[in-house]
């Protein structure tokens, strides 16, 4: 396997250079005034710049967390179509594809067959692991289209002290957009490689009468890769390797979000299908039947208020729904008998509803208390396995959880702070309770410089798909399953070096016990989920992000991630370097814009236990706002360079790698009116 | 001999030179004390030397520096631009009739005997006009304050605002920390953020936190000067700096007439202009008359 071991520091080294260019290329202001003092001060003095300004850097140092954020503008001039295209700009992000799911790791760790289940990814604050298998669609099956973002805010680390399960690796949340953000009607089109294309309506608007609304219908389509090789089925009676007109995509998406007054209303509802090209869980190869169908909607009813006597509260109650549905395509028959194709309905269906409440108060200039209670209850838990033969899995269960949390923020002096976080968590489904602290102390002794000791754990139940899970097939159901847990230890430097460029630098140590994996059993062949023992990953990034006056900014970062199990090796699907660089680079007057990504990764060690090629993937963008009044005009290129890469496969696959999508293109328009 | 004799020593020696300079002079003398160099303050004196020297041609100015007493002359009258200058020109020079400006606050003078101000303020009035002029469909206003500083101010703006069929919501402040809380309190509340001269919520350290939620949230910030719209409000009322000289030449050309300056109402700078950022317009989708846009004057693009 290939290393880019001279070639990727040559491009690091040529990145910064690159970068520290940046400000003689920038119209930049000297800061003038800045010596004014007194009344005049607020007239004359020096007033830093909303438009040069990260918008949101004061809720990134002042967090007790590594925190990333990425903007609506920043989504649209990279050319972004998912979330997990989002993520894997961001330091010790990585993602994995198995062509019918996209999975996202952090820090070392992606573990196959979770679906996203160790990282919680919120709608506006709204959980959306749903309730069966913890799982998330983070990429076109995402219950809201990427274009309605506004933001999407990353919390690296164990969040259980404020979030409860699944905040084990880290919290994406990602926030909408509003009514005054559209300010009309807005129109979109695409069409992208594969015979894609992706239709959006969106209406928003903020009235008088305090009344503002967004809402949205969305729908994308794709044959996806017609011709698919893989050489593992590279015979005559599989069509010799070639996966043919399985990959096709789809899916519909409708958003609604109502603001009146405190109250804010959201609806969302999702359906997604997706042909499997790979003939995962031995199913027949290159069989159009076996594919995937989920939806998820969910109605959310938030209250937001600062009360007369400061205490800032938030309070929501919700319900949601879930539904999966998959077709396995098996062939029964002995060999040589003829072809016994028969289709296996994979079914599960989900409902919960929960209610929270949030409590703020600064209760003097050194205390800021948060308080707050959460209560779910899983109403139904259906699994459901069946064939024209028999009936292998009939499961409906149902339980709740509830939980409390404090965290109180500590301002010991002008440079101290110290955030003490707690949370408990009771789980009815397997009759047990986590308590989760948090510790953060925030040293900031100059103004420029903030540096962060972080400690906390989180842990993460079984869900009632690892628990109760069988199909008499090929998966066995599991015993005795045990709560994972992680420990964080941070250390994190940030640094402004001038207006225009700060530096973030990381080290970090996760301990991950009991992890529930997905493993063939090799007594009966069959997989099965157990917890394994223990793992570790030792890492570091390194961060340099710039933004400057005329519009230009990026970032450039090294990660070096270590993630072994408890007798020193490396784990799977775990790269031990990724490199990334980001840069925007607009006109003058802003209304042409590049958007150019650098995404390095070394190899990841596969379960046969070989090595993923690593490799550079770029993508760019160029964008273009000002062509037609209010119009929007993007093109995108994906892969720029066709690299041939892979994912290593997993317990489900016979293919030991799976590779990825080669050079794509995508054009895009839109239009508000 | 001890500290207090010395500084009395001192004191009266400084207004004997004074003295022996004044009667080395014939015509009449005005001392200028600026708090910055800086561009408005510079066009401002420009402006009134020229305004007065048209009227009085044998006047003469000097800039009068206190720290290091580099002056030979007697004013008869002090111009002081600034707070600073307005408190050297009270603890120095006492006795002199003071024409102070670009101050926010009459206030800023109260301890000076002779005294008459041109401030930097706009009324409540003018600002709330404009406002609906600039921003026809905004009628929630709000106003962040410190009631210490300008609970009159607001009390003020809330009536006039009635007047003109717009409503004031007003949150206090008490300290830097209220703010975001504030600000997340009116972001389903207001249709804009009008800006007043209040140093408690106001600064510096502030803007930003103040800038990025009306750009988050796109509530046009009302500004108080060109530095902030430059920066992201969508408008200030700010004043023409050579017609505020103008304005101060007038009254110091009163008191070299022998007015006492104590007589002289208290003025508002009268001719504000204003300036326009196009680009948080464009952001926060805001169309803005082209007639309004036409007589700023000064549009950020």
């Amino acid at each position: 396997m290939r290393e880019y071991k001279i070639s990727y520091r040559v491009v690091a080294a040529s990145l910064i250079t690159l970068f520290y260019m940046i400000p003689s290329m920038a119209e930049s202001e000297p800061p003038v005034l800045d010596t004014i003092q007194g009344e005049e001060a607020m007239l004359f003095g020096d007033i830093p710049s909303v438009f040069t300004a990260s918008k949101y850097e004061q809720k990134i140092t002042d967090a007790p967390a590594r925190i990333s954020i990425i903007t609506g503008d920043e989504i649209q001039r990279y050319g972004h179509r998912t979330l997990v295209e989002i993520l894997n700009t961001i330091p010790g992000f990585q993602s994995t594809n198995d062509r019918n799911y996209s999975l996202i790791g952090n820090r070392g760790l992606n573990i196959q067959g979770d679906y996203n289940a160790r990282i919680l990814i919120l709608i506006d604050g709204h959980r959306v692991n749903e309730n069966i298998f913890d799982s998330a669609v983070v990429d076109r099956g995402m219950i809201v289209n990427v274009d309605l973002i506004d933001r999407v805010e990353v919390v690296r680390g164990p969040a259980s002290s404020l979030y409860g399960s699944s905040a084990f690796f880290g919290v994406v949340n990602v926030i909408t957009k509003r009514g005054r953000d559209t300010q009309g009607t807005e129109f979109s089109v695409s069409a992208e490689s594969h015979n894609g294309k992706q239709g959006r309506l969106t209406y928003g608007m903020r009235y008088d009468n305090e009344l503002e609304i967004l809402i949205s219908a969305s729908g994308y389509d794709s044959k996806g890769n017609d011709q698919l090789y893989y050489p593992e089925f590279d015979d005559p009676t599989t069509n010799n390797g070639v996966a043919q007109d399985v990959d096709d995509a789809n899916n519909k998406n409708l958003f609604a979000k109502f603001i009146y007054g405190n109250f804010t209303l959201t609806a969302a509802y999702d359906e997604y299908e997706k042909g499997v090209p790979t003939a995962s869980y031995g199913t027949i190869f290159n069989n159009s039947h076996t594919r995937t169908w989920e939806g998820h909607s969910y109605i959310d009813l938030k209250y937001q208020t600062l009360m007369s006597n400061g205490v800032d509260v938030t309070a929501r109650l919700f319900y949601d729904d879930y539904w999966y549905e998959g077709n396995w395509t098996y062939d029964y028959a002995l060999p040589g008998d003829p072809p016994d194709e028969v289709i296996f309905n994979d079914k599960t269906n989900g409902d919960w509803w929960g209610t929270e409440a949030q409590l703020s108060k600064e209760i003097s200039e050194q205390h800021y208390l948060t308080m707050g209670f959460e209560y779910r209850n899983s109403l139904y838990e259906k699994q459901h396995q069946f064939d024209i033969y028999g009936v292998y899995l009939d499961s409906n269960t149902d339980n709740y959880t509830w939980a409390s949390f404090l965290q109180d923020e500590l301002r010991l002096t002008d440079e101290l702070i110290i955030n003490l976080g707690l949370r408990y968590d009771y789980f009815s489904s397997v009759n047990k309770n986590s308590t989760n602290p948090r510790l953060a102390v925030i040293w900031s002794p100059y103004t420029e410089t903030n540096l962060k000791l972080l400690y906390g754990s989180a842990f993460r139940a079984p869900n009632p798909y690892e628990v109760y899970y069988q199909d008499g097939n090929t998966q066995k159901r599991s015993i005795s399953l045990e709560p994972e847990t992680i420990k964080t230890y941070e250390l994190i430097l940030e640094q402004g070096l001038d207006n225009h460029l700060n530096i973030v630098a990381s080290l970090y140590r996760n301990n991950i016990e009991n992890m529930i994996v997905l493993v063939t059993d090799p007594a009966d062949n069959l997989l099965v989920f157990v917890n394994k023992n223990e793992a570790h990953v030792i890492g570091s990034e390194v961060e340099l992000h710039g933004h400057w006056d005329n519009g230009w900014k990026g970032s450039i970062s090294f990660c070096n991630q270590q993630a072994e199990d408890s007798v020193g090796v490396q784990l799977i699907n775990s790269p031990r370097n990724l490199y990334k660089f980001n840069l925007i680079a607009p006109t003058v007057d802003d209304s042409f814009s590049t958007g150019i990504e650098l995404q390095y990764e070394s190899g990841r060690k596969t379960l046969d236990g070989n090595k993923t090629d690593s490799h550079i993937i770029t993508n760019l963008t160029v964008f273009n706002k000002q062509w037609l009044k209010e119009m929007r005009l993007s093109a995108s290129i994906y892969n720029l360079f066709d690299k041939r890469y892979s994912h290593p496969g997993g317990e489900e696959h016979t293919q030991d790698q799976i590779e990825q999508d080669e050079r794509s293109f995508r054009i895009k328009f839109d239009y508000t009116f | 001999m001890n500290n207090t004799t010395l500084l009395y020593i001192i004191k009266r020696l400084f207004l004997l030179i004074i003295l022996l300079i004044s009667l080395s002079t014939n015509g009449a003398v005005v001392g200028i004390i600026s708090s910055y160099d800086v561009k408005p303050y510079q066009q401002t004196i420009d402006s009134f030397k020229a305004s007065v020297k048209q009227a009085h041609p044998d006047v003469e100015f000097f800039q009068f520096d206190p720290e290091r007493n580099k002056s030979n002359l007697n004013p008869t009258v002090i111009f002081a631009l600034g707070s600073k200058a307005v408190q050297e020109s009270i603890n120095k020079l006492p006795d002199r009739s003071l024409l102070a400006t670009m101050i926010l606050d009459k206030k800023e003078v109260s301890k000076h005997s002779n005294n008459t101000t041109v401030i930097l303020m706009v009324s409540q009035e003018e600002q709330l006009k404009w406002h609906r002029r600039i921003l026809p469909k905004a009628k929630k206003i709000g106003i962040l304050y410190d009631p210490q500083l300008n609970q009159e101010w607001v009390d003020i703006a809330k009536v006039t605002a009635a007047k003109l069929d717009l409503e004031i919501i007003d949150i206090p402040i008490h300290s830097a920390r209220d703010i975001p809380p504030a600000l997340k309190s009116l972001s389903h509340k207001v249709d804009s953020i009008l800006g007043i001269a209040d140093t408690t919520v106001y600064s510096g350290a502030t803007a930003k936190a103040v800038l990025l939620f009306s750009f988050r949230n796109r509530i046009p910030f009302v500004g108080l000067s060109n530095t902030w719209v430059k920066s992201g409000a969508l408008y200030a009322l700010d004043w023409d700096y050579s017609e505020l000289g103008k304005q101060c030449a007038d009254t110091a050309l009163k008191i070299l007439d022998g007015t006492d300056a104590n007589k002289i109402e208290p003025q508002l700078a009268n001719k504000t202009i204003y300036i326009i950022n196009k680009k948080t317009a464009d952001h926060m989708k805001i169309e803005i008359d082209d007639k309004i846009i036409s007589g700023a004057s000064r549009i950020y693009k």
